[in-house]
């Protein structure tokens, strides 16, 4: 098993291609004798690692949620509202009213309140948040997952490496796999318990494997007479296709195979259901999966720049079991340690606000809450001031969070792609590990 | 068109003297008449055969507006109209005879006009895109005799005018007031400068709204050749060295390529089959040439270059780009023949909003972002990659990071609005200040075209866009042909002179027959940048009709044809032909409080271009067939649909099964219609062993169908 470089281009025939051989000496250098070693490895057992290797699931709150009514309470505060704090399973620590349910596992997250980064425009925000870069007019990167997606990739696997459940809640405020192309896209879910409609198979599947191996001996003569490298292309495509649409591993897409109690358990929300298919798909060997959540509403989602007392209670109640279910349920089968699991937004929320309760955008003192993969649970990293304000204590950075990512997942992050347009790019630029984590 | 004078006719001559009752209709939008010497005809002076329509859109005009020829697509501009001005004047002798119009790039590129003189006829192509050299609104048509007793004859048509012919007014001046004519130009010139001089503020913002680029005019260059498909030939043969190469392709064969590669989809049954029957030893020219004049021409290349564009323009925050507006724009200039340099003098001096002036896109849709529109000005047009230097002088070749800026500045000025949702309403603008700062020193960078002097400081936006539009399209430019000549090659023979295709100079591209592609460039030139001329040499040559190399034994260059992946809306196209694919479009939905930007829907086209899209700037190596690409083939609901065999249904298929009977006849059909060619003897075998063993015909042919649309060959280009 061969494990592509495709964006490595072959120099074309009898033609000296200077750029071509600059991009595979790049390439050389940037694997390196240190890291060739461990990309053999990886070649040679790619299909072990996968199974080892740490899985990650995002989940994204849509719109920068604010971490007065998340997880950073002020109370005394005169910026904080109505929201009360309570107490958790971390002695001292508190959070607010709103996630019961997240509360009785903060010994299984490690919280910072310190995150801070200049962007706190949504689409430059949610650019560097979800790739590691600020944005670039010139260059689209890629989003984590196509990224840990790149890395994980494994031809003869039935399903996609990076799936995202649900949808941005404004099309436009979106990252893609960028430069990394159409290989390394999420595989995207609508709502968790559907599929999309061109995975369904339209007759059964005697007839359908029937249907291809005609079509397959009808490509024959198209092979003799000039096709033959367009056929070998399709043929390894179908196959992978046919292992995809045909694969026992669909099922765990379904969820009515899970016990009703469990699908409760999560809440019957999109968001709580996505993060039960999170946990399937992991489970089945996906290495990367997004959960969105905007509040299914309207398209503020968490962007609460509007009556934020009545909407606060509602977003988080939408979040509140799934994502407890989800450490939860992980914990207790054992994949904690092997799954790391993200809550984050694009960034926080103005300590000001409006007489409904509507806050702007913040960047100031953000929260990421990070679990299992191996870090250090339990603990809370950084502080805003007493009123919540400014970060007063671990400045945390974007670029520090992708960092540990990296360290995580088992992926060097000096480690190099070539883009489509020629550029080498390090999965990570910049930044420093989060000491506090390991 | 011989022109006859009718003597013996009355027509109302009271409405159309201006010049007898010289009223200013509408001071605001229309010309002040009275100053000219000689007789005015209005438009409302014409006789009209055919709907001519009037209209009052672009000021100023004469009289109570003006009569054009219809838009394009709309029912109107199909029917042949005429148009004819008579009128006796008042004393025999020689008169300078003028026509009034606005002009614009939708315009006519050659309007016919028949003047019956003392002498005779004349007739002449005016073309209205280019601006009327004046006075005002006045083109001259040329100095002519007429006798006072016989009718001077005007007569203008929209046949084969290649866009809108406008008609506002004809002019006759006698010749010994010519020069009073010229002194009311010259007071018209200097009427401007004066108002200027004390501006109100709302006269400002009057002009800020009405700046527009002066009208395109086409560097002429004497010095280039035409290439013929022989000679074309003999160059690559010299060139390539090519002593061994495949055979020429047969006739099926030849269409099913050239009619992908010129319309953008799989010929169908009947064209194939009178393509077959046709024993014109030049049919295949002859082919070219139909599918060339096929309005199906334009909208196909529109949307390759749309790719070209769209790919490399980011998402903008909450308005979602439609290319749409600018592909029909594109398609009606390829259509109509107009020039690469014209589309692209538009494409960068372009202002106003994206809807009424499609061209505008550009900088509407990179939202004046002066360090895309500088990267993307040279890569597209220019062929030429200078991203890197932004930050940093180019790595490998000798582009200074000044370059960059310099190249940035062109567009410093420019301004778009982007509305919520709606991108045709994107409006492009000019700023009235502002210069270009380099990143690091904060130094203020003049704009300068790669090897000229910075332009003065305080420049206007237009000032700055014309000059470099002229610089880029202007001949001596060499770039500018070759990056188009490089674009056309590489669809036309898969292979680009220079790889990667945006990238021709030589410092950094690595050039494969250069001389042919500075042969192919100046044939581009010398057929004014019109690229069915340029299609239409290369298509003609034996290169382009080689077969593949099937045994894989063919060394170089051009010895044998390549294969390519279609784009997504040829293999749109093509499913279309083949098995009738509707194209469900989906109802918009109007934001609402909940939903303010909700996402236009896609229609069938917009999926199959997601999927089987690519960045047609890219090589081979970056069109991989995909799983997505399999699954639409394999499960996609709307095209299975179009698989059932059904009594009950609709579909091509069933349609076929019931004309054809008799099973061998209806799989060469169903080849025919798939593949655009007959199946072998063994594939006809294959498939009537299949046809035979399954129990039911319809779910037999189901098979063989589906079968057929998922075979490599299908979605590829050979």
């Amino acid at each position: 098993m061969i494990r592509p470089f495709w964006n490595l281009v072959a120099g074309r025939d009898h033609v000296s291609h200077r750029r071509g051989f600059l991009k595979q000496l790049m390439t050389a250098s940037a694997a390196g004798a240190m890291t060739l070693s461990w990309r053999d490895m990886l070649v040679a057992q790619a299909d072990e690692l996968r199974k080892t290797g740490k899985a990650m699931i995002l989940l994204w709150m849509d719109g920068g949620p604010s971490q007065f009514e998340t997880f950073n309470p002020k109370i005394g505060s005169k910026y904080q509202g109505p929201a009360k704090a309570i107490p958790t399973s971390l002695p001292g620590v508190h959070i607010a009213e709103y996630l019961p349910e997240t509360a009785k596992m903060m010994h299984k997250i490690a919280l910072i309140r310190s995150m801070k980064s200049s962007e706190r425009d949504h689409f430059r925000a949610i650019k560097l948040v979800r790739s590691g870069y600020p944005i670039n007019p010139s260059i689209q990167y890629p989003t984590w997952g196509s990224v840990v997606a790149r890395d994980r990739f494994d031809p003869t696997y039935d399903l996609p490496a990076f799936v995202r459940i649900g949808k941005p809640r404004i099309k436009t405020r979106d990252v893609n796999s960028g430069v990394l192309g159409p290989r390394y896209e999420s595989f995207k879910i609508d709502q968790a318990g559907t599929l999309p409609e061109d995975v369904l198979t339209t007759v059964p599947e005697e007839r359908l494997r029937r249907r291809l191996d005609l079509s397959a001996r009808l490509d024959a003569q198209f092979a003799s007479s000039g096709g033959a490298k367009r056929v070998l292309e399709k043929q390894e495509i179908y196959q992978q296709t046919q292992r995809f649409v045909l694969s026992p591993k669909l099922e765990a897409f379904r969820l009515d195979k899970e016990p009703e109690s469990l699908r409760e358990a999560y809440g019957k929300t999109d968001f709580g259901q996505g993060c039960l298919l999170a946990r399937r798909l992991v489970e089945t060997g996906v290495s990367f999966v997004e959960v969105f959540s905007t509040g299914n509403v309207s398209d503020q989602g968490w962007d609460t720049h509007k009556k934020g007392w009545d909407e606060n209670p509602k977003l988080a109640e939408g979040i509140d079991r799934g994502y407890a279910t989800l450490l939860r349920d992980l914990d207790q089968r054992g994949m904690l340690d092997n799954t790391l699991v993200v809550w984050m937004g694009e960034f926080g929320r103005t300590p000001k606000f409006k007489p409904d309760g509507g806050r702007e955008h913040y960047s100031d003192g953000w929260i990421t809450c990070l679990s299992g993969g191996g870090v250090n649970m339990g603990q809370v990293i950084g502080a805003t001031d007493d009123e919540g304000v400014s970060v007063s204590d671990r400045p945390v950075e974007v670029q520090d969070l992708f960092r540990s990512f990296c360290h995580v997942l088992g992926m060097n992050p000096h480690d190099e792609y070539v883009t489509d347009l020629d550029q080498p790019l390090q999965l990570v630029k910049g930044g420093e590990l989060i000491h506090e984590l390991f | 068109m011989r022109l006859r004078t009718r003597r013996h006719r009355t027509y109302l001559s009271s409405v159309v003297l201006l010049l007898i009752a010289p009223t200013l209709l509408c001071a605001a939008d229309a010309i002040d008449t009275k100053q000219l010497p000689g007789i005015l005809l209005d438009n409302t002076a014409a006789e009209l055969m055919g709907p001519w329509q009037p209209s009052i859109h672009t000021k100023p005009y004469i009289g109570e507006g003006y009569i054009h020829s219809g838009v394009p697509g709309r029912d109107e501009a199909s029917v042949p109209k005429t148009l004819t001005f008579r009128h006796k004047l008042p004393k025999s002798g020689k008169y300078g005879v003028y026509l009034a119009y606005n002009a614009n790039s939708n315009r006519a590129a050659a309007a016919p006009i028949e003047i019956h003189h003392a002498g005779g006829d004349a007739s002449l192509k005016l073309n209205q895109r280019e601006a009327p050299k004046g006075p005002a609104l006045f083109q001259s048509l040329g100095q002519f005799d007429f006798n006072a007793d016989e009718e001077a004859v005007i007569a203008i048509s929209d046949k084969d005018a290649k866009g809108i012919v406008i008609v506002d007014a004809v002019l006759f001046v006698p010749q010994n007031e010519i020069a009073k004519l010229d002194a009311v130009a010259k007071k018209l010139a200097e009427a401007k400068p004066e108002a200027k001089q004390k501006p109100t503020k709302k006269k400002a913002a009057e002009e800020k709204v009405a700046q527009v680029a002066p009208a395109f005019a086409r560097h002429p260059r004497t010095d280039v050749q035409l290439l013929t498909p022989e000679s074309l030939d003999q160059l690559i043969a010299e060139e390539a060295h090519i002593t061994d190469a495949t055979d020429l392709i047969d006739d099926e064969t030849f269409l099913r390529r050239v009619t992908i590669d010129v319309i953008g989809r799989i010929p169908t049954e009947q064209e194939r089959a009178d393509f077959l029957a046709d024993t014109n030893p030049a049919k295949r020219a002859l082919m070219i040439d139909r599918l060339l004049d096929s309005q199906e021409f334009g909208a196909n290349w529109a949307t390759y270059w749309s790719d070209v564009f769209s790919y490399r323009i980011p998402q903008p925050e909450l308005t979602y780009l439609d290319y749409q507006v600018f592909q029909d724009w594109l398609a009606q200039q390829l259509n109509e023949g107009t020039g690469w340099d014209e589309v692209t003098y538009r494409i960068l001096t372009a202002t106003g909003k994206v809807g009424d002036n499609p061209p505008a896109f550009f900088v509407g849709f990179h939202q004046a972002s002066t360090s895309r529109l500088a990267g993307e000005t040279t890569r597209i047009f220019l062929g030429t990659q200078i991203q890197c230097a932004e930050c940093h002088d180019h790595p490998f070749v000798d582009i200074p990071q000044e370059r960059f800026h310099q190249m940035a500045a062109f567009f410093v000025r420019t301004n778009a609005k982007l509305p919520w949702n709606d991108s045709s309403q994107i409006e492009v603008g000019s700023k009235e200040k502002g210069e270009h700062k380099m990143p690091d020193t904060n130094q203020a960078m003049m704009p300068a075209v790669f090897s000229g002097d910075a332009m003065s400081e305080g420049a206007s936006d237009l000032d700055r866009r014309v000059l470099l539009a002229n610089w880029v399209i202007q001949p001596e430019n060499a770039l500018f042909a070759k990056a188009y000549a490089n674009r056309i090659w590489e669809r036309l023979m898969d292979q680009p002179f220079c790889d990667p295709i945006d990238e021709i100079t030589e410092e950094a591209g690595f050039p494969s027959l250069p001389s042919v592609h500075d042969a192919v460039a100046a044939h581009f030139i010398a057929s004014e940048y019109d690229a069915k001329p340029l299609m239409r040499v290369i298509l003609n040559t034996k290169a382009y009709q080689r077969q593949l190399d099937a045994k894989d034994e063919l060394a170089g260059q051009l010895t044998s044809a390549e294969l390519r992946k279609m784009r997504g809306d040829v293999v749109f196209n093509s499913l279309v032909t083949a098995v009738e694919l509707p194209n469900v479009e989906g109802t918009p939905m109007k934001p609402t409080a909940e939903m303010r930007f909700p996402p236009p829907p896609k229609s069938t086209q917009d999926l199959v271009n997601e999927v089987f899209g690519y960045d047609p700037s890219l090589g081979r190596a970056f069109r991989p067939q995909t799983m997505q690409q399999a699954m639409f083939l394999m499960n996609n609901r709307q095209l299975q649909n179009q698989v059932k065999a059904g009594d009950d249904q609709q579909t091509k298929l069933a349609r076929m099964l019931k004309e054809t009977p008799d099973d061998r006849q209806a799989i060469q059909r169903l080849y025919v219609n798939v593949l655009g060619r007959a199946p072998q003897e063994k594939e006809l075998e294959i498939a009537y062993d299949y046809v035979q063993e399954v129990e039911s015909r319809g779910e037999a042919f189901e098979d063989l169908l589906w079968a057929l649309l998922n075979t490599a060959e299908f979605t590829t280009r050979n």
